[in-house]
């Protein structure tokens, strides 16, 4: 589906078509669940706010001018909403000492049966190096590394430059490695 | 090649891109920074793992199902205000309409003088009336 297409399915959409949403969200639902995955580290949550998006994508699809390509725009959405999510989310723990998300946040991703403790340790390590980083560094970390884009589009939904995009990922590599780093230390 | 140099240079390393001899020939002499390598591949193999996990099939149709549902609630919450409205109204104009019915009917000031006057006329000469009544009885 090139981006001509989906401009004929958004006018279509803007035009009160809501099936011809269903291909749009058909096309980049598995891209959208990945940014969240990547942000959330957790499946059920993370198929909630691919949701979530569409849904606000979608209300918001009149204030879409084709200034940028349609999945720019929809990435940019998922990654503020998913960086929304995790603040009120961090409230949320502050404000109730709420420990429910977060041993649901443990649990992670659906593994394999035969996944070792090796394994399990490796994943607890990501989780605290990429609570590290900062928004910016996460923001540019998870659509590199899940979302798979390359520097140039990550710059195009995040709107700065190509060299910024490098220093974050390189920042944010950077951190991982201390972690790892200090866990070795520790072991 | 020193250690710092090495993973400055593992933070820059893309997927698949050869790192260089030096690099090589580092990770082979120093066991600490081979564990760190070892250590980082392995994180970003869970990473990719976590990347690939594919998205329920239904999920589109809960999209859309959701979509039905706001929808929906956009229309009975403008159902609702519409009612409200009406109602509302009904009862502004009832208000105004009891106002202005009883402005027409209550009496001008000319009546209410000449209504008193007439009154009290009254009760005072049914008094009188009465006293001269019983004074001619009583002859």
């Amino acid at each position: 589906m090139t981006e001509n297409t989906n401009a004929i399915i958004v006018e279509k959409v803007k035009q009160g078509d809501k099936e011809a949403y269903r291909h749009l969200v058909m096309r980049y639902q598995q891209k959208v669940f990945q940014t969240c995955i990547g942000f959330l580290q957790n499946e059920a949550d993370a198929e909630d706010l691919t949701q979530e998006i569409f849904i606000k994508a979608y209300q918001k699809i009149e204030s879409f001018r084709f200034q940028s390509a349609f999945s720019t725009w929809l990435y940019r959405i998922s990654v503020n909403t998913c960086v929304n999510f995790l603040r009120k989310q961090k409230v949320k723990r502050l404000l109730f000492m709420d420990s429910g998300n977060q041993s649901k946040e443990l649990k992670g991703v659906s593994e394999p049966a035969d996944y070792s403790i090796e394994r399990e340790e490796q994943r607890r390590m990501l989780r605290t190096a990429l609570k590290e980083l900062t928004t910016m560094q996460r923001k540019v970390f998870v659509l590199s590394q899940y979302h798979d884009l390359s520097n140039k589009e990550t710059a195009e939904v995040l709107e700065i430059s190509e060299k910024a995009v490098e220093s974050l990922l390189f920042r944010a590599r950077m951190k991982l490695q201390k972690a790892v780093k200090e866990r070795m230390t520790n072991d | 090649m020193n250690c710092v140099e090495f993973e400055i240079r593992l933070a820059k390393l893309k997927s698949g891109e050869n790192p260089g001899d030096e690099f090589i020939k580092h990770r082979n002499q120093c066991a600490k920074c081979t564990k760190l390598a070892n250590e980082v591949e392995g994180l970003f193999q869970l990473i990719e793992v976590d990347a690939s996990k594919t998205v329920s099939p239904f999920l589109s149709t809960r999209i859309m199902a959701a979509l039905d549902k706001k929808a929906m609630e956009v229309h009975i919450s403008i159902q609702k205000a519409w009612q409200i409205a009406a109602v509302s109204l009904a009862l502004i104009a009832g208000f105004n309409l009891a106002l202005f019915m009883d402005y027409r009917q209550s009496p001008t000031d000319a009546d209410s003088v000449l209504s008193e006057y007439f009154f009290a006329g009254n009760a005072g000469m049914e008094i009188e009336n009465n006293w001269l009544k019983l004074s001619t009885d009583e002859d």
